[in-house]
């Protein structure tokens, strides 16, 4: 179904695809990108898998990633109320920036996943 | 005469000509993408001073851009983003309901 | 001391709405499904105790807290003032009464309804809340996204194509708004309001009207006035009922809230009075006469949102003290009975299945929803015991230059009663014994009741007591907006205004029986009167932005 070049480029990108996400979200407080971009870049890895071996698998992990994202949230809210026990205000400059970004980027790289999968599901064959 | 807030402007100004005149449903929610680029690009050239130098600031940089307008333009891109999603999302919805993408032959039962 | 109120105010919808998705895959039961709707009633009703319990002190100083520690021009600013307190109260209360209304009427996906609902509170929450000018777009952009996704949760035939119409219109106010900040950005280099206010009025006059512009288009598309109101009518009656209710009752307001903060800021130009005093004039009374012409229940609550809006824009057009108070009470009076209006055409809807009111036939078989219903009609009529009556006259007092304006307004009058009277006629009068329809068999249930009873409640209350509310909220809360403290009397029992008010009811009685005889020809008219395409509205859109720029140039 799926052509041949598609799934070999694939095999043989992708390992390079998810590390440049993992560094674009890990080095965000320093260089241009950050928790968003990184997630994007990570969901854009998720995509080219669906692409390259079909949709059949995707949705059995809807409710997983929905939550990935959820948790995503709640983690944001606590590791950001930490800040408050010290008596400072909500999110202030204690050096949490980077947890802060790996905690978004996994959100990120859920919910867009999530949304593609919720597109793809109308282009099954059945149902 | 060519600087980043005329261009801008003029790309806003097609995006909002393509979403007049066009028919079919993604073409419309392809000139709405086109018209946040406009504002996103007219935004981030506010900022801009001649001769600036990119507002990293580690190294030795002495004329930084503005960048607040940045700052901003990447939250406006996340809501741009969602925004697409959900029209896409309510395009397919709108197909695989009514079997066409033509904004005119959606009829809805209205009393 | 740091105060914590105003971050605790958003984050509560939003870690409960998070709740509720992560324990989504785990809860498979229908009765551990239940859990998910009681965490979002916990997490909809704290904002509204804490928000109670705080009055004592928003009444003396500004609660101010700045994100993350930094100085105050430059920091993104969350406060709570007098002015603040009376939006923020009033839409924790609709928000939980429409939720408890809703747990009965949504009939599918209803993990993902009180997810999207709750964001929406999140959203609007953080509109009212906060004073810097890009922190209120972002606000201002979740609760209109979240709000584009509930439309289309309804279960009517229509909604998917109103919500898509809605979300196109929605995004070009958006994008003039983002146009607006970026222009006053690049010319001040500020961001904050209260910093902004003191800067510009030393500005040039074109770049003070370009600014102006811009905010407006983005300000009237979301307060629905027209030409820029097509997109309400489809959207508030295709939704479902509790949304609908919210729609109406606050989503609508935040453009005026924006209005109020941004406008006040110190813009001079010649000819803004007259101008807002034509568009509201024009508001009221095109959405009154289009909503002669239609059967459906819920386009008729909706075209009647416009003209009250219209009614709001004059109130607020003289920008002096008492039109802003009557203003800022008609906002707070028009949430309370168009929910409780679109809650009871909710009721009526659920438990006869249609939403044609010649086909509703409902007799005296709910007697809960007619007593609340009838309530509510006197309401927006302006019937002297109940909340619309104050607000109305306080308008109505502050209209003493403009004649013209106070007799069209009271055309306007004549027009909403005889909508209402419609309504009560064809649903709960006529009941056609012969025509076979069946007439409901009980009254709507008991998480349906409550809301409504609350709220007509609320309505007897703000109309028959104006002056607990009006010295305690409304008044500190125009003074924090216009100076010029101001006081006013009302009489509650004056038979000047009763007999105003009976003859009034009497025109539009006169004019229902005008509509009746003619029923026949509504369906021609409306069918020619009507714009289908969504090409045609944002062209006039833009046309409308046009011709009021190129209005106020000529005038400056």
């Amino acid at each position: 179904m799926t052509s041949k070049i598609v799934q070999t480029t694939t095999t043989i990108i992708l390992p390079f695809l998810l590390l440049f996400g993992v560094y674009v979200i890990i080095f965000g407080h320093i260089s241009p990108g950050g928790g968003f971009q990184g997630g994007m870049i990570l969901a854009g890895a998720a995509m080219l898998i669906a692409l390259a071996y079909g949709f059949d698998k995707l949705p059995r992990f809807m409710s997983h990633l929905q939550s990935l994202e959820a948790g995503g949230v709640l983690l944001f809210i606590f590791v950001g109320s930490i800040t408050v026990l010290v008596w400072l205000p909500f999110l202030a400059d204690l050096h949490i920036l980077p947890i802060l970004n790996i905690i978004v980027g996994i959100k990120v790289f859920a919910g867009v996943a999530l949304i593609y999968i919720f597109i793809a599901r109308w282009e099954l064959p059945h149902d | 005469m060519i600087n980043g807030m005329n261009i801008g402007i003029i790309l806003f100004l097609i995006g909002i000509f393509g979403m007049m005149t066009n028919k079919n449903i993604i073409k419309i929610i392809m000139s709405l993408t086109v018209a946040e680029n406009g504002v996103l690009i007219f935004f981030i050239s506010i900022g801009y001073v001649i001769g600036g130098q990119s507002p990293i600031i580690t190294s030795d940089v002495t004329n930084p851009v503005d960048p607040l307008p940045q700052a901003m333009m990447i939250t406006m891109i996340v809501i741009s983003l969602c925004l697409t999603a959900l029209s896409l999302t309510i395009a397919a919805w709108i197909f695989h309901k009514y079997k066409t993408l033509n904004v005119e032959d959606i009829i809805d039962d209205r009393l | 001391m740091i105060d914590y109120e105003p971050v605790l105010i958003i984050i509560t919808p939003v870690i409960a709405a998070s709740i509720i998705s992560f324990l989504s895959p785990f809860l498979k039961t229908e009765r551990t499904k239940k859990i998910q709707k009681y965490i979002a009633i916990i997490g909809l009703s704290l904002p509204f105790f804490y928000l109670i319990l705080l009055y004592p002190t928003v009444s003396i100083k500004t609660i101010q807290y700045n994100m993350g520690g930094w100085a105050t021009p430059y920091a993104i600013t969350l406060i709570i003032d007098p002015f603040n307190y009376t939006f923020l109260i009033i839409s924790s209360l609709i928000t939980l009464l429409a939720f408890i209304f809703s747990m009965k009427d949504v009939k599918k996906a209803k993990a993902k309804f009180s997810f999207f609902f709750l964001l929406m509170v999140a959203g609007i929450y953080g509109v009212f809340l906060s004073v810097d000018l890009f922190n209120i777009y972002v606000f201002f952009e979740l609760c209109v996204i979240t709000s584009y996704i509930l439309v289309t949760l309804g279960d009517q035939k229509g909604s998917l194509k109103a919500a898509f119409t809605y979300l196109i219109l929605g995004s070009i106010a958006s994008l003039f708004f983002l146009l607006g900040i970026g222009l006053l950005y690049f010319n001040t280099g500020a961001l904050n309001i209260f910093h902004l206010s003191t800067l510009v009025s030393k500005l040039d006059v074109t770049i003070q009207l370009a600014v102006f512009t811009f905010l407006f288009g983005a300000v009237a598309v979301k307060a629905a006035l027209p030409p820029f109101h097509t997109w309400l009518v489809d959207a508030h009656s295709t939704a479902p009922s509790a949304v609908s209710a919210v729609l109406s009752g606050i989503t609508v307001k935040i453009g005026l809230y924006i209005f109020l903060r941004v406008f006040t800021m110190g813009f001079q130009l010649q000819g803004m009075t007259e101008f807002l005093l034509i568009l509201g004039v024009v508001a009221a009374l095109g959405g009154v006469i289009f909503a002669l012409f239609e059967w459906d229940i819920k386009r008729l609550l909706a075209y009647s949102t416009i003209s009250q809006m219209g009614y709001i824009v004059v109130g607020l057009a003289t920008f002096s003290a008492i039109g802003v108070a009557g203003g800022l009470y008609h906002i707070i009076n028009h949430a309370v009975f168009k929910g409780l209006l679109f809650l009871c055409a909710g009721a009526m809807i659920y438990r006869t299945g249609t939403k044609d009111i010649r086909k509703h036939n409902i007799g005296t078989t709910m007697p809960v929803t007619l007593i609340t219903f009838i309530i509510a009609a006197f309401s927006i009529a302006g019937v002297t015991p109940f909340n619309g009556s104050v607000s109305k006259s306080i308008i109505e007092a502050s209209l003493s230059n403009h004649p013209l304006v106070w007799f069209f307004l009271l055309l306007t009058c004549i027009g909403t009663i005889t909508i209402f009277s419609k309504i009560l006629y064809y649903s709960f009068l006529k009941t056609a014994i012969h025509n076979k329809i069946k007439q409901p068999s009980q009254e709507a249930p008991f998480s349906m009741q409550l809301p409504m009873v609350v709220l007509a409640f609320f309505c007897i209350i703000l109309g028959a007591f104006p002056h607990i509310w009006l010295d305690n909220i409304i008044l500190p809360a125009t003074s924090s907006i216009i100076g010029g403290y101001t006081t006013i009397q009302i009489k509650i029992f004056e038979p000047m205004t009763i007999l105003k008010d009976w003859l009034l009811i009497g025109f539009g009685l006169l004019l229902l029986k005008i509509v009746i005889s003619r029923a026949q020809y509504i369906d021609k008219i409306r069918k020619r009167i009507v714009l289908p395409n969504l090409n045609i509205k944002v062209v006039m859109m833009m046309f409308a932005l046009t011709l009021i720029l190129s209005l106020f140039k000529f005038l400056n």
